[in-house]
């Protein structure tokens, strides 16, 4: 312990702080990067890494190494799919890059870094409003400088808290290898955000910035020759039945850039109506139950293998 | 260049400093205070070089000025009224030159509706510390007409007003307590002592601003950034938290400021004396941003008084409220600053009169006013314009909807280690822990303050590599 009764002089002082400070940094660094928890400084092929602490810095830097290593698709979304298992998909090897809370524009910084590499072959694409209902950075700006924070910052230190309690058992898992996320299957009230923009007879809100994004994404996506299936995710029957037309604009404005390669995924179609009308299904109205996510992954699954079989998709696993 | 970002902490200062000091000691003082320009000039034109020549020709023309106002031993009357005309020539381009880039279009937009037709100038971008190195040219220009420094060089003219530690956002310093330190060290402590005492006082000062302000803004961006209603709980928290973040970012400036200046040996003033806990709203001018309130007093609220004739308390109310409104709009061209400045003015004309009545408060009470009326007065400062203003101080209104916080956990939820720990170590520290200044006048340098110091340092740059630097509140000024 150091003791606070022997005055030194200055000169040493200043020497054993700026001395101390240097060590404790080069110390701080060189231990973030042999744990790399988001598999940025070393090889990243073969590595089981599962997100800690700020989901959206997680995701973002996973996907400069991680994702691109270990995967060949991607699912992009917001809460509505973020417990979407995509382990269970067997055609393609698909990383749920889904935020919970996330838009778009969030959604594409992170798509971005991970296309970069051009390891990625097929993307699906959720559509729905809650993506496009805002532009802002909900709580940092994805941006490279991300990297600099995996050298040591306040959200690496949430993830290694996170980390921890998770291995000592005092927390369970929130998101698995795969990116995804754990709901559970208890009911719960939809939240405020989503509410509003669920409210029965109304148009869905566009924020111009994000659709704008979105759009931009598409083109991206279509300019690096990458497969998108697009997927309208269900709604509860009779949230459906109220917005019915809002749904279908809202469709139509989001595909509208649609190659005649992509393809959709429409679980607000009739062939749906069953699974729509168990209001179990559902945890909130719009989020599925870990079950229900299990039931839409195996269909997403039966669709693919059958557009892989009639040669529509290639297989990439 | 930001105090707040890697490139001043870990390159230029550094380097500064130990440039600094061994030019003082292998090529002489005045090489040594040339490169103390040069590099001053370098981090002030770092991020916008295109102001450079601005605060140059600035120091250049008020250098000239001043060389005419030197009282002279028997000077003729012409001589004396000759001199006065002069400094007010000196002065009228400084406010000009001020007002051209902050106020001229915000008078000529209300003016509107006497000129007819709408008729402003171009929007120029607001050049950085231009409020600040204008005023300590103007407190300058009148120190030198009154004869209380003797005209400087231009060389020292120069390193005072551009000196990195202030002049981007002060404090106001007067050049009598600057200059003579350039070429000799007046402190009481050797070099290196004051260098430690400053690095001491510069780590504290980071850490108010990129752990606690930075903190706190978060909470206040967001009730300051929409016309969300509000629970009155939320309203006051967001109040509160703009208080804060206020705080701690403007004293953890004012740190940074004064430490960096100890670091080369120079003593420049303190801004800041915990000004939370002040029993009144005199005092609390005393402690708040001392270097303007000095500037307020001794260079508007006396000239205006003595302008009126005799002193009483009429005058003198009158005097604080004019004061006190230009004092705002200081601040920026915008009718919540001028509402900002109007309202101190009015509390402390209030204060004066309670004072001359000799009317007893009880301290707690004395606090507790002070310190509401300060935060309320905040509300005006930081809104946008006087509509978002008067809707969060009506949601700070009991209402129908007095204790929800659903707007608030709408910025919680994501980053609660982020913010609760600094939040709740901040307002601890503002009204029970010591201030720095009691903190750098009580250091020793000792293994502990080593220590304290560089775990200090390594957690604030964990913070400032946790989100992108945020300006100084006061750069905007």
């Amino acid at each position: 312990m150091p003791s606070d009764k022997q005055p030194m002089s200055a000169r040493a002082w200043l020497f054993e702080a700026i001395g101390v400070t240097a060590l404790l940094l080069i110390a701080a660094v060189l231990i973030n990067m042999s744990l790399d928890v988001y598999g940025i400084f070393r090889n990243a092929k073969g590595r089981h890494l599962v997100v800690y602490g700020d989901e959206r810095v997680a995701k973002y830097l996973l996907s400069e190494k991680y994702v691109p290593e270990n995967f060949n698709a991607l699912l992009i979304g917001s809460s509505v799919s973020a417990n979407w298992n995509t382990g269970g998909i067997e055609g393609l090897r698909v990383y749920n890059e889904s935020i919970n809370g996330g838009n778009i524009v969030e959604a594409k910084a992170i798509t971005d870094r991970t296309l970069s590499s051009s390891r990625i072959r097929a993307v699906l694409l959720i559509v729905h409003p809650y993506l496009t209902s805002s532009h802002e950075f909900e709580t940092v700006q994805l941006t490279p400088r991300e990297n600099l924070a995996a050298l040591g910052s306040q959200s690496l230190l949430d993830a290694y808290k996170s980390e921890a309690r998770i291995k000592l058992r005092l927390a369970k898992p929130e998101l698995d290898e795969f990116g995804t996320d754990d709901f559970g299957d208890i009911p719960q009230k939809m939240n405020p955000h989503l509410q509003k923009l669920m409210a029965p007879g109304t148009e869905f809100t566009i924020d111009a910035s994000a659709m704008a994004s979105y759009k931009a994404l598409v083109d991206e996506l279509h300019s690096a020759n990458i497969r998108i299936i697009y997927v309208i995710p269900p709604v509860t029957q009779s949230i459906y039945l109220s917005k019915v037309n809002a749904f279908a604009n809202y469709s139509h404005a989001a595909l509208e850039n649609r190659s005649e390669e992509d393809r959709v995924i429409d679980f607000t179609s009739d062939e749906f109506m069953d699974f729509r009308s168990d209001p179990g299904n559902f945890k909130d109205g719009v989020h599925l139950t870990n079950q229900s996510a299990r039931q839409v992954v195996a269909i997403i699954n039966t669709k693919l293998n059958q557009w892989i079989q009639t040669g529509q998709l290639s297989s990439f696993r | 260049m930001l105090f707040n970002s890697f490139p001043f902490l870990f390159l230029f200062l550094p380097f500064v400093v130990l440039a600094y000091a061994s030019a003082r000691r292998y090529l002489g003082l005045r090489a040594a205070q040339a490169f103390l320009l040069l590099s001053s000039l370098f981090f002030y034109g770092y991020a916008k070089p295109k102001y450079v020549p601005l605060l140059l020709a600035s120091i250049l023309f008020n250098w000239a000025i001043s060389t005419l106002l030197v009282v002279k031993v028997g000077e003729s009357p012409q001589r004396a009224s000759c001199r006065k005309i002069i400094l007010w020539i000196g002065l009228a381009a400084d406010i000009g030159l001020l007002s051209s880039f902050k106020y001229i279009n915000f008078f000529l937009h209300h003016l509107a509706f006497l000129t007819g037709p709408k008729f402003t100038l171009p929007d120029w971008e607001f050049p950085l510390g231009i409020s600040f190195f204008t005023l300590t040219q103007i407190m300058y220009l009148v120190d030198t007409y009154q004869g209380l420094n003797p005209a400087n060089s231009l060389f020292d003219h120069a390193t005072l007003v551009s000196l990195f530690p202030y002049v981007e956002s002060g404090p106001l310093v007067r050049a009598r307590a600057i200059v003579p330190q350039f070429s000799q060290y007046k402190m009481p402590i050797g070099r290196l002592d004051l260098a430690s005492r400053g690095l001491w006082l510069l780590t504290l000062g980071l850490a108010k601003k990129v752990i606690l302000a930075d903190s706190f803004a978060r909470i206040a961006d967001a009730g300051f950034g929409s016309y969300r209603a509000f629970s009155t709980l939320e309203a006051w928290i967001f109040a509160f938290s703009y208080g804060f973040q206020l705080y701690y970012d403007f004293s953890g400036y004012s740190d940074m400021a004064v430490g960096c200046a100890w670091m080369l040996g120079i003593d420049i003033p303190q801004n800041f004396n915990a000004p939370y806990i002040s029993k009144s709203i005199t005092e609390f001018w005393q402690r708040w941003h001392i270097s303007l309130s000095n500037f307020i007093t001794n260079y508007l609220y006396t000239p205006i008084l003595r302008s009126m004739g005799r002193a009483n308390i009429t005058t003198s109310v009158i005097a604080i409220l004019i004061a006190m409104t230009i004092a705002g709009l200081w601040h920026g061209p915008a009718w919540t600053f001028v509402i900002f400045g109007a309202l101190h003015g009015v509390a402390l004309a209030a204060n004066q009169i309670w004072k001359r009545r000799k009317k007893k408060m009880p301290p707690w009470l004395g606090w507790l006013v002070t310190y509401t009326f300060v935060n309320v007065t905040f509300v005006f400062f930081r809104s946008p314009n006087i509509p978002l203003a008067m809707h969060l101080l009506k949601a700070m209104l009991p209402h129908a909807n007095p204790f929800s916080h659903e707007a608030l956990t709408t910025v919680l939820p994501f980053t609660p280690y982020l913010i609760l720990r600094p939040v709740t170590i901040g307002v601890v520290l503002a009204f029970f822990f010591k201030s720095s200044q009691q903190l750098a006048e009580k250091f020793r340098p000792t293994h502990l303050t080593a220590f304290a110091t560089a775990a200090l340092m390594v957690v604030c740059v964990f913070y400032m590599n946790s989100s992108a630097a945020k300006e100084f509140v006061y750069f905007a000024f």
